[in-house]
């Protein structure tokens, strides 16, 4: 899963990619051909008033006209060179500056004038023929390879005696220079650095919304800023109202459980006594067995209503004596449950509400695993309490669903009455309360682990 | 011919039992009145005052939970006329009921569903305690550092921290603490601690009191607070404190 931000940010990389190459390649194409073009006619018109000029002055004449050139960066000289084959470099500019000499003066092309490019780097493999190859090589420049891109033109001025002018190719690659690519790329990071920015500040919101919607619960949750660009905060407006439509469902259903929680407080009391009045033994015992399992899940459904109230005050408690008296008594009514830890624990808690929450524990442990085997030790500053069972476990998957309130592992509907599906809700809320943590894990070699871990004296906040 | 419960003054015990639920109301009634007691019902905090105003009475059975005029409500104003023992019936036995219960007045509470043996048991004690009979009234005993009060059932370490106890533990040391220096055999502290309240004892009393031992002695397997006696039997060998 890619994040939004990350693909916007591919997306305007590539767009940036694209528009700076399309740009690049109508600079080349377009603009350099211009240039180009303006340059051979620049040259060529300048090498033929040349020749001209220099054909119509006496020899000795000649050098004070070429100096003229001194300080441009073109150079001229008269040389002579034995007749020989000209290479070609095949640059654009060659062809360009030959047909400018020969609209101007057609008398002037063909074997009467040479046109040689030459590129730095660019490997002039063109065949030379006849005897004076070297000295056309000479005529070239081209034994100093390491010069800069230059173009000679040589124009034939009678007999032997040639015109040369070298002339440097102007502005022909300078699209691939250094400093250019350095700019292009600076501006495509900062570009795309802006967008990442941009997007990361666009999408923040919605990772907002997406944590709260995860750390919605039955129970509430908190709701999410209401800001960011429009349809963010249109999202987390819809969001903040869907949650609180949730809390108003989940509000009824707890004021209606609390109805009938209350009537059926009623209906236990009269069928309690009603039952002492029947006269089979064997029939009060049941029914009384069947009231008690009632009565349970009216006190557990109390019970939650109760801690989502909250208001129990934490005291001075002696932790170790509460949960055995809650183990004992169990024992007493008829569950296996086992106790091993210290005799004292003095702590800092609401006892009634952790009272609440062992008996739910050791509840589930006897209901599920028909046995609870209760621990408490100290580690650092908290207390640890465990109780453990050898049922059937609850697979990884459902861990954190089963404290949520009226969630039930599917085989536990089937399993047993008497349950509501609040009892681990009422556990980890009191838990929370009291600033610790509750984990579950498997036990080997089957069976669940429900951990419990208390500060033993309340947190500094 | 069932056994006349005699008020202070050598007459029947007369209870009006206070709950909304008319079924309740009669179920109560027709539980008590075989055990002696003359018994009138009430709907409401109107219909307890219209009873009261016909007569006298010797102990309420007060719901909590009525409509409009509340249990606690009812019991607050009943005080500032009348000293007439109160039982309150909660709906959760939790500490929060309890404590609102005794601070307005009453005398004792029952959680509901509660067994009419339990509340019989309740009656009678409360009504021995208001006759000014011998036997257990609210009290508060201190021993050891450790302080038990009786009114809210709530046992303190000597370290401050509240002591849960189960019920047959705190009836086996109210027993024990109201006969300081007496050695008191197993059968007659059975027996004591039941008729205190109507806990049947599921266990032992020596395993009570192993249990006891384990939570208020500074070493249970040299104990010094509860000791046996050879001949059978358990004495409390430290001086108790009472107040009340």
């Amino acid at each position: 899963m890619t994040r939004l931000s990350t693909r916007v940010v591919w997306a305007v990389a590539a767009v940036l990619l694209l528009s700076q190459a399309a740009s690049l390649f109508f600079y080349h194409v377009a603009g350099h051909d211009a240039r180009l073009r303006q340059h051979a006619v620049d040259i060529g018109a300048r090498v033929v008033a040349m020749a001209s000029l220099l054909e119509r002055l006496p020899g000795a004449q000649w050098p004070s006209v070429l100096e003229t050139f001194a300080g441009t960066a073109m150079q001229a000289i008269v040389e002579r060179i034995p007749p020989g084959q000209i290479p070609s470099s095949g640059h654009r500019a060659e062809r360009l500056i030959a047909d400018e000499v020969a609209r101007r003066a057609p008398g002037r092309a063909g074997d009467n004038m040479a046109v040689f490019c030459r590129l730095a780097g660019h490997h002039h493999a063109a065949p030379i023929v006849g005897a004076s190859t070297l000295d056309i090589l000479d005529f070239l420049g081209l034994h100093d390879l390491a010069g800069a891109d230059s173009v000679t033109i040589g124009i034939r001025i009678g007999g032997d005696r040639w015109l040369k002018v070298v002339a440097p190719m102007a502005g022909a690659y300078e699209v691939w220079s250094l400093r250019f690519m350095a700019a292009l790329f600076v501006t495509s990071a900062l570009t795309v650095l802006l967008a990442a920015w941009v997007t990361r500040r666009l999408t923040r919101p919605l990772v907002d919304i997406a944590r709260a919607a995860d750390g919605v619960g039955l129970d509430g949750g908190d709701p999410v800023p209401e800001d960011g660009p429009g349809e963010v905060r249109h999202l987390a407006q819809a969001f903040n109202r869907m949650q609180s439509r949730l809390a108003g469902m989940v509000e009824e259903r707890l004021r209606l459980m609390a109805a009938i929680a209350h009537d059926y407080g009623t209906l236990i009391t009269r069928l309690k006594l009603r039952a002492e009045r029947m006269a089979d033994d064997e029939d009060r015992q049941s029914v009384n067995r069947d009231l008690s399992l009632m009565q349970g899940m009216v006190d557990t459904t109390l019970a939650y209503l109760r801690g989502r109230e909250g208001a129990e005050p934490a005291e001075a408690v002696d932790l170790a004596t509460l949960v055995q008296s809650v183990c004992d008594e169990m024992a007493d009514a008829g569950g296996a449950v086992a106790y091993r830890g210290p005799d004292r624990l003095p702590a800092c808690c609401r006892p009634n509400s952790i009272e609440r929450a062992v008996v739910n524990l050791i509840d589930n442990a006897l209901k599920y695993g028909g046995g609870a085997e209760v621990s408490l030790a100290i580690a650092g500053n908290d207390a640890v309490l465990t109780v453990e069972d050898d049922g059937p476990g609850i697979p990884p998957e459902e861990r954190d669903r089963v404290f949520e309130p009226f969630y039930r592992v599917e085989k536990a509907r089937t399993l047993s009455p008497g349950g509501v599906g609040l009892g681990l809700s009422i556990v980890r809320n009191v838990v929370s309360a009291h600033d610790g943590e509750v984990r579950l894990e498997d036990r080997a070699p089957r069976g669940l682990r429900v951990v419990l871990t208390l500060p033993l004296s309340p947190r500094a906040r | 011919m069932p056994e006349v419960v005699e008020a202070g003054e050598g007459r029947t015990a007369r209870i009006v039992v206070v709950d909304d639920d008319p079924d309740i109301r009669e179920l109560v009634r027709r539980a008590l009145v075989p055990e002696g007691f003359a018994v009138t019902t009430a709907g409401s905090g109107a219909e307890l005052r219209a009873v009261l105003a016909t007569g006298a009475c010797d102990l309420i059975v007060l719901d909590v939970m009525l409509p409009g005029e509340n249990g606690l409500e009812i019991c607050r104003a009943l005080r500032r006329t009348s000293s007439v023992p109160i039982i309150m019936l909660t709906v959760l036995a939790e500490e929060g009921d309890r404590v609102a219960g005794l601070d307005v007045g009453a005398d004792d509470y029952l959680a509901k569903p509660f067994g009419t043996r339990e509340l019989i048991a309740r009656i009678r004690a409360v009504l021995r305690r208001a006759g000014g009979a011998a036997g257990p009234g609210a009290a508060v005993y201190r021993f050891a550092g450790w302080t038990l009060d009786t009114l809210r059932r709530r046992l303190t370490s000597p370290e401050g921290a509240m002591v849960r106890l189960t019920a047959g533990e705190y009836d086996l040391l109210v027993t024990l603490l109201e006969h300081p220096g007496q050695v008191l055999s197993r059968d007659r502290l059975a027996e004591m601690a039941k008729g205190r309240m109507a806990h049947l004892f599921d266990r032992s009393i020596d395993i009570q009191v192993g249990r006891l031992r384990r939570k208020i002695e500074p070493d249970p397997k040299e104990p010094t607070l509860i000791q046996t006696v050879r001949t059978g039997g358990y004495i409390l060998s430290i001086p108790v404190e009472r107040e009340g």
